[in-house]
């Protein structure tokens, strides 16, 4: 009698395993960039070394400059001593690692590459029995997603023997007819299930954790609307300025970099309503109902609803800072924003009128990225008012994604002694206290994710589209505008005007 | 009970040492606090024979990723009627963060005569409404009959098999807790996770699976003279998920000390993997296709951490004891 294989593998334990990635090879453009060598070939060292992919795992790096294999996996030797971290280089394993790195040089816009590139796929699948199954990750420059996705198209490599999955970073469009585009594009070639745009603020371990925060804990659910919510503050602060990028960052600008992708997707996982379970199909399909519900601005509601800035000189400890448009390679005339601010409001039932305020920019006091929800204070104190009125201040809960990852809850306590005197005191968690763990990086999340077929992490193309469109006004308005933007000294907490559009709705920025 | 060593002045000595912890704090020049974590609370009983301070160092190093209130409860071969305890801080401050992170410790001493006492003194010193892990180092729980009470307690115990001299006597203690209704896991089965995730492995590929119903012999390779308790509960997990067929051997193998796990073979017409240890690495070999990842390492520390993340049932692990 023949032996009935149970459909999974019979020996997996969900409790102790950790997951792991089918066989398959893994297509990198721009393998010679920096996203790979800081960050994809990082994570996916340290996803062998875990054991998370199996022994038939390959990649075939692709760029313009001709190397062979060898070279190339001398290249991402040199890039793992630089860049891995909290994961040792054994040489072992690097043997083991590097027998599956190929290269493959050649002009993504030359059709006649995707001929070659067929020819390596079949020779890696030959040596490494990857079983036909391919992930092609697009980390070049925007304008190449649409000759790969079409050069892919004329070899017909979205078809093989095996699964076939097309991983793009951001920016996904630069502006909503752009992504619309782009879209299209795509799906000429590839369906949408076999699109994967990657967000890494989504594979961030505490922006997942406020999915378990909010959906695994009953307390909060009741409190987590406009009843008891006043208002919710998100900010993304860096303490750098663009660093050498200043050329990409021109283009590009605060609101596009940071608020269209990653701080709208934090603020849907922060509104989102609760999911009937955690697959992807739930998750991606709350968030987007969650991002179609953000009022879209009138143009005239951008000046009163929407802050950008420059960071101007400054000296910041025994530094002297340059401004933006002191930056190499910025254009001096430039009305890019290296700050943005807006206030978002969401028309549901659960958020009506509460309004959410987001704020990111470059050069602000420190890094930090946080989320805190600004409860309604109580209806009515039986205390005396003190000169700072203490006793008016609302409670505070605050989601730390970075550093310090965790959550705090602000409240008032009596200060030890005679009297009545009330002292805000913070209920503490911090996730690295209480699990001291090694998190994995949000690319090892994403590329595992990616290679098991798990898009929960990922933007859909609806996603990308209603985040457009939110922000989609504010960019026609500022882009139309000759003015020059509001200069903020570097170290600061950005532009007046900013401070300027909270007052307006009796608000103030928080402190991070 | 002496008053000394009720649970209200163990409290009591807690409390105050966290007042002296800040106020130490809060005269540096940093002053940010001291951070109290506290995830659950972890009963360690051991014995006088065990070395205090390698169990100083396991506990030092588990804090930062499993932080509790432990309670060491030693007991004392002494015939002299002794219950003591003191109480100190773990601490810790994480790789560029300026605040100290600290857990409660409570050692406990308890003479023989005092054992009665124990369980009422424990009760008082659990931490409210988190789960209670009992792990019995050093300690058997056949040779102190009045410690059963204290079995009731914990939501969790661990036991180490491969303490015991002779592996049927480990498994034997490990199959009676089972049977008693007790949560019960055991540190030589937690040595096994690298091993199974192995096995796992070799079936993570579509076309290995369809060779399955082909395995015809499984190998587990041991070192020492007989198979250590690992092995026997690694034959109990490959039995209920391999064919019936399978014929399953144990192989003892030389090897420089210990009685451990070596290394296991499965094979069968057109199929053949295997998994050892060379060096750190693991080797896992699928018909002819290597891939050599880290074996973690196993310090007793390393099993714990495992554990201690599993506080509910581990039914497969119930399933081989069964």
């Amino acid at each position: 009698m023949l032996y009935q294989m149970p459909d999974g593998n019979p020996f997996v334990d969900p409790l102790r395993f950790g997951r792991r990635a089918p066989p398959g090879a893994i297509v990198i453009f721009g393998a010679n960039g920096d996203l790979t060598k800081r960050k994809l070939l990082p994570a996916l060292y340290r996803l062998a070394y875990e054991s998370r992919i199996p022994p038939s795992f390959a990649v075939i790096g692709n760029s313009r400059t001709h190397m062979s294999d060898d070279h190339f996996r001398q290249k991402m030797r040199e890039a793992l001593q630089q860049f891995l971290e909290d994961t040792p280089l054994e040489s072992e394993l690097w043997e083991s690692f590097a027998r599956g790195l190929f290269y493959i040089a050649g002009d993504v816009n030359d059709l006649g590459f995707y001929q070659k590139l067929e020819a390596k796929l079949a020779e890696v699948q030959q040596a490494r029995q990857t079983g036909g199954n391919v992930l092609f990750y697009l980390s070049t420059q925007p304008s190449s997603y649409q000759p790969i996705a079409q050069g892919l198209g004329s070899a017909r490599l979205q078809e093989g023997s095996g699964w076939r999955r097309i991983v793009i970073e951001k920016p996904f469009g630069h502006d909503l007819e752009s992504a619309r585009e782009l879209n299209r594009a795509l799906h000429c070639v590839f369906s949408e299930d076999k699109v994967y745009r990657i967000d890494h603020y989504l594979g961030k371990e505490t922006v997942q954790n406020v999915l378990a925060f909010r959906f695994s804990n009953g307390i909060f659910e009741p409190l987590w609307n406009r009843r008891y919510i006043s208002s919710v503050q998100i900010t993304a602060a860096e303490s750098i300025g663009v660093e050498g990028r200043g050329a990409y960052y021109q283009e590009a600008g605060a609101l596009r970099d940071m608020i269209q992708n990653h701080l709208l997707q934090v603020m849907a996982t922060i509104g989102m309503e609760p999911l009937p379970s955690f697959d992807a199909d739930s998750v991606r399909d709350e968030r987007a109902k969650f991002l179609r519900s953000i009022r879209i601005m009138n143009p005239e509601d951008v000046p009163v609803y929407a802050v950008a800035g420059q960071y101007g000189p400054a000296r910041i400890g025994t530094e002297e800072a340059p401004g933006f448009l002191q930056e190499p390679g910025v254009d001096p005339c430039t009305r890019t924003d290296t700050y943005a601010a807006l206030t978002l409001f969401v028309e549901n039932w659960r958020w009506a009128r509460v309004p959410f305020f987001v704020r990111t920019g470059k050069r602000l006091a420190k890094r930090v990225t946080d989320i805190a929800i600004h409860f309604n204070t109580a209806p009515h104190s039986p205390f005396a008012r003190d000169d700072n009125d203490t006793a008016a201040r609302p409670n505070l809960l605050i989601i730390r994604i970075q550093p310090d990852e965790g959550i705090s809850l602000r409240f008032l306590s009596k200060y030890p002694g005679a009297g009545m005197r009330l002292r805000p005191v913070s209920m503490d968690f911090n996730y690295g206290s209480s699990f001291g763990a090694r998190s994995p990086s949000a690319y090892e999340t994403l590329l595992l994710d990616a290679m098991i077929g798990d898009p929960t992490l990922y933007t859909r193309q609806d996603m990308v589209e209603a985040s457009w469109k939110v922000v989609q006004p504010v960019l026609d308005v500022w882009s139309s505008q000759k003015s020059n933007l509001p200069v903020y000294p570097a170290g600061t907490w950005g532009p007046k005007e900013s401070d300027e559009m909270l007052a307006r709705l009796g608000q103030e920025w928080r402190v991070p | 009970m002496p008053a000394s060593v009720q649970p209200e002045s163990i409290l009591k000595d807690l409390a105050r040492l966290w007042v002296d912890l800040g106020q130490e704090e809060a005269a540096t020049a940093v002053g940010n606090g001291v951070l109290r974590a506290c995830a659950m609370t972890l009963v360690i009983a051991t014995g006088e024979s065990d070395d205090p301070q390698s169990l100083g160092e396991t506990i030092a190093d588990l804090m930062p990723q499993h932080p509790s209130r432990v309670i060491v409860l030693r007991v004392s071969a002494s015939a002299e009627d002794a219950l003591e305890s003191r109480v100190f801080a773990q601490c810790w401050k994480p790789f560029g963060r300026r605040q100290q992170i600290c857990c409660e410790q409570v050692e406990i001493i308890a003479s023989p005569s005092r054992f009665p006492d124990l369980p009422k003194l424990i009760l008082g010193l659990t931490v409210p409404d988190l789960p209670v892990v009992l792990w019995l180092r050093g300690v058997v729980v056949g040779e102190h009959p009045e410690f059963r009470q204290l079995l009731g307690l914990p939501d969790k115990m661990i036991v180490d098999s491969s303490r015991f001299d002779d592996p049927a006597s480990g498994l034997d203690n490990v199959r009676m807790l089972h049977r008693r209704g007790w949560n019960v896991a055991d540190l030589e089965w937690t040595r096994l996770t690298p091993w199974r995730e192995s096995v796992a492995h070799m079936f993570d590929d579509q076309r290995n699976r369809q060779a399955f119903g082909d395995i015809q012999r499984a190998r587990i390779s041991h070192s020492g003279a007989v198979p250590p308790v690992s092995a026997h509960y690694l034959r109990a997990w490959l039995i209920r998920a391999l064919p019936r067929q399978v014929e399953l051997s144990f192989q003892s193998v030389p090897a420089e000390s210990g009685s451990r796990i070596r290394g296991i073979a499965l094979d069968g017409r057109g199929f053949s993997a295997a998994a050892s240890l060379e060096g750190n690495c693991a080797v896992v070999t699928v018909n002819r296709q290597m891939q050599r990842s880290a074996f973690p390492a196993q310090s007793e520390c390393e099993l714990l951490r495992e554990e201690l993340s599993i506080i509910g049932v581990d039914t497969i692990f119930r399933g081989c004891l069964e």
